[in-house]
């Protein structure tokens, strides 16, 4: 397996961004037994802008990840993207939708409501597709709730959300990492997270 | 359901049949000898998380607590009131409380002594007996030559005189206020004046202790900044008399101390206190902050339990190692309410001490006045007498602050010995204008007249508000409304426009009341306060009681 990727964001505090955009992409090549042959392309945009005043901060973020199947091999249903659980699509339970690519918009609404807490409101619309011409407006599935991150000193985080879909009238989730802050999926969040400077690209891979 | 309503209301709050000619009770005999208490022990972290989370969520299931709460936005219950004023609702001297400054005003070297000066002998080297490694601060305790004792208490790093300056400031003005304290001073030495203890002991990092090495000495000695001679700079807290018999808590009583027979959270100088917390933002006023001692007097015959407030270097802008955080004085450090609120506001509210005020001397750590909201002050952990403050107990605590005067607070402030150019006078402009804002909040809600006297020509009193300049005598008039001894309105009530009350034609042998009401200019009238007295026979008058309405 050969994986590649990389990182861009002008974050000045990495932990809790309030302007900027982040850039992220990977790709993994992967080969196994039993004609496994597939590359995998995740890529995601995010952006963060203030509103009002400080630490009230409204965020956007565009998601697609897709499997592309190489010398007739195939990917295997495990590695195929999902939404549904953990930070995509919300609402919906864990790995809900499985196809060989996904495509997630979502925006999120964050203030802080103790020194390391934050509350937040979010939207978010996802679908999943073999080929790209089968991404269609009426073919997303939606996800609305609000939620806790409590912080650390030391960068722990916990977050408690609670989220409705079109599947559940409110699923309660939990969290032990950062969320949507970063590409998490693609790069876990580690260190001090005051060390990042703005400006500065962080080549993880 | 009668009985339920009654109890609610409480006893009313004031009765006719109150009215006595006992003397004033200005003394509570809570010194009388007890056998030694157990040694209450301390648990910070307990104290903590009790009043956050177990005490909040303990009053909502109080039904007494939620009762009044009830009761009293409906208008059926008052607030409990404080248990220990007498009948001029004034607090009598105890083992928790003096009147000084209010009642017996103090001269500027008394306030600047306050309960005394905490001096090591200099005629001899200075032994250090013990390291202090618990708490804020770093310290260690010295036996001088005198064989004395004095915990000494050093600035942190980057902070000088940030601490020191508040722990002897807020001491001298806790004393003058009543409070018993320690005394504590601000004390320049040079540390080759120290020697280490032969039974001096350190903690050995499992657990046990080993003999205090030079190199202990060394290393809290190298965390303090020295002054340009050599000299370090520390607080030296004189330790006390009697036998330390632990903290007390603000809440309940001392089930070992027969003298404790009042619950703390209805003791008016605990509750008071939050209003003079309030002024030098004495944000860490907790139970563990507090030492009851167990002390002797009359050569060992009579022993009781003396109560304490001690640790002041979390006042003014000083967090003991650092300076306050801008939330503190402005929220608990966890803080339901303003969670909540943040929350329901999806984050349009914002605290207004969300962006810290510029502060322009280091010295003085983080205290500022333009977030300070009088009514709203709050120590960084909910405390159980202050959450009960009535307006009672606030104009209480308002009225001792305002009995500080411009000068008073100077020469206060002096104490701490600030070098920073222009600290002491930005902290003295501070402080007098808190002050005023205090009082003015509070005696928005309490008619600020007080030092009844009663003469043969009749019922004199001042009008502190005026008396302190924050309102105008010529502006100022006051309603007078006779009563009987029951409190039923006896003819037709006059303006005044003097601090005086002639008694006219009164029947001798018998208690008269005269109600007051202020009104400031075109404004409206003030809630009452009420006066009364007993006209003897012989055409002397004995001053009675005084209800104070809200």
């Amino acid at each position: 397996m050969l994986e590649s990727g990389g990182l861009y964001h002008s974050f000045r505090n990495i932990s809790y961004p309030e302007s900027g955009g982040l850039a992220a992409v990977s790709f993994d090549l992967a080969r196994g037994a039993d004609d496994v042959s597939f590359g995998r392309l995740g890529a995601e945009l995010s952006r963060y802008r203030t509103l009002f005043w400080k630490e009230r901060v409204l965020a956007a973020r565009v998601r697609l990840d897709k499997i592309f199947p190489m010398d007739d091999g195939f990917a295997p249903y495990n590695d195929l993207p999902t939404l549904g659980g953990g930070n995509r699509l919300r609402g919906y339970k864990r790995g809900t939708y499985r196809g060989e690519g996904a495509l997630l918009l979502a925006v999120e609404y964050r203030w802080p409501v103790w020194d390391t807490w934050n509350a937040s409101l979010f939207w978010e619309e996802g679908q999943v597709f073999d080929d790209f011409d089968e991404i269609e407006s009426d073919g997303f599935g939606s996800s609305v709730g609000a939620g806790l991150t409590m912080r650390t000193e030391t960068a722990f985080l916990l977050g408690l959300r609670l989220a409705h879909s079109a599947q559940t009238n409110l699923l309660l989730g939990f969290s032990l990492a950062q969320e949507f802050s970063l590409a998490t999926d693609l790069y876990p969040v580690a260190g001090d997270p005051g060390a990042h400077e703005p400006g500065r690209g962080a080549r993880l891979c | 359901m009668t009985l339920a309503l009654t109890s609610l209301a409480g006893a009313p709050a004031y009765a006719d049949a109150d009215l006595s000619l006992q003397p004033i009770r200005w003394f509570d005999a809570d010194n009388r000898n007890i056998p030694e208490p157990q040694n209450m022990a301390e648990n910070q972290v307990w104290d903590i998380a009790d009043h956050t989370f177990f005490f909040q969520v303990g009053k909502i299931l109080d039904l007494g607590w939620m009762g009044r709460r009830i009761g009293g936005a409906l208008g059926i219950a008052d607030r409990r009131e404080a248990d220990n004023v007498n009948a001029l609702d004034e607090v009598p001297a105890s083992a928790w409380y003096t009147n000084r400054h209010f009642l017996y005003p103090m001269t500027i070297d008394q306030l600047r002594d306050g309960p005394g000066e905490a001096r090591p002998d200099t005629s001899g080297p200075w032994q250090v007996v013990a390291g202090k490694f618990e708490g804020g601060t770093a310290g260690f305790t010295i036996k001088d030559a005198a064989g004395n004792r004095f915990l000494l208490k050093f600035d942190s790093e980057g902070n000088k005189e940030m601490g020191s300056s508040s722990e002897v400031i807020a001491t001298k003005v806790l004393h003058a206020a009543g409070y018993n304290v320690p005394r504590n001073s601000i004390l320049y030495f040079h540390p080759s004046r120290l020697t280490i203890g032969p039974k001096t002991t350190v903690p050995d990092g499992a657990g046990g202790k080993r003999p205090m090495l030079p190199r202990d000495l060394e290393s809290i000695l190298d965390n303090i900044e020295p002054e340009a001679d050599g000299r370090l700079r520390a607080v030296a807290s004189a330790f006390l008399s009697g036998k330390p018999v632990g903290v007390f808590n603000y809440d309940g009583r001392r089930g070992d101390d027969d003298n404790d027979r009042v619950d703390h959270q209805h003791r008016r100088e605990l509750r008071g206190l939050r209003v003079i917390g309030s002024w030098m933002n004495d944000a860490d006023r907790r139970a563990a902050n507090t030492l009851d001692m167990y002390v002797s007097e009359e050569d060992g015959r009579r022993r009781y339990v003396k109560h304490y407030l001690i640790d002041m270097g979390s006042a003014f802008g000083s967090n003991n190692l650092m300076p306050h955080k801008p939330k503190y004085g402005n929220e608990y450090v966890w803080d339901a309410r303003i969670i909540a609120r943040s929350i329901a506001t999806l984050g349009l509210w914002r605290r207004p001490w969300e962006v810290p005020v510029h502060m322009p001397y280091p010295s003085l750590g983080y205290f500022e006045n333009e977030t300070f909201a009088a009514g709203a002050w709050v120590p960084t952990y909910p405390n159980p007498a202050f959450e009960r403050c009535t307006p009672r107990d606030g104009y209480w605590g308002a009225k001792i602050l305002l009995s500080f005067s411009d000068e008073d607070i100077a020469a206060l402030v002096g104490t701490g010995q600030l070098t920073e150019p222009g600290a002491a006078q930005h902290l003295t402009a501070l402080l007098v204008e808190r002050r005023d804002r205090i009082a003015r909040y509070w005696f928005a809600r309490i008619n600020p007249v007080d030092h009844f006297r009663v003469a043969t020509d009749g019922l004199h009193f001042r009008d502190l508000a005026v008396e302190s300049g924050l309102e105008d005598a010529a502006s100022t008039q006051y309603q007078v409304q006779w009563l009987s001894a029951q409190g039923d309105e006896v003819g037709k009530g006059l303006t005044i426009d003097a601090a005086h009350v002639g008694f006219g034609d009164l029947a001798a042998g018998a208690f008269h009341g005269i109600q007051l009401r202020t009104r400031r200019q075109s404004g409206s009238w003030s809630q009452p306060t009420r006066v009364w007295f007993y006209l003897h026979d012989d055409g002397r008058a004995q001053l009675v009681r005084v209800e104070r309405h809200t």
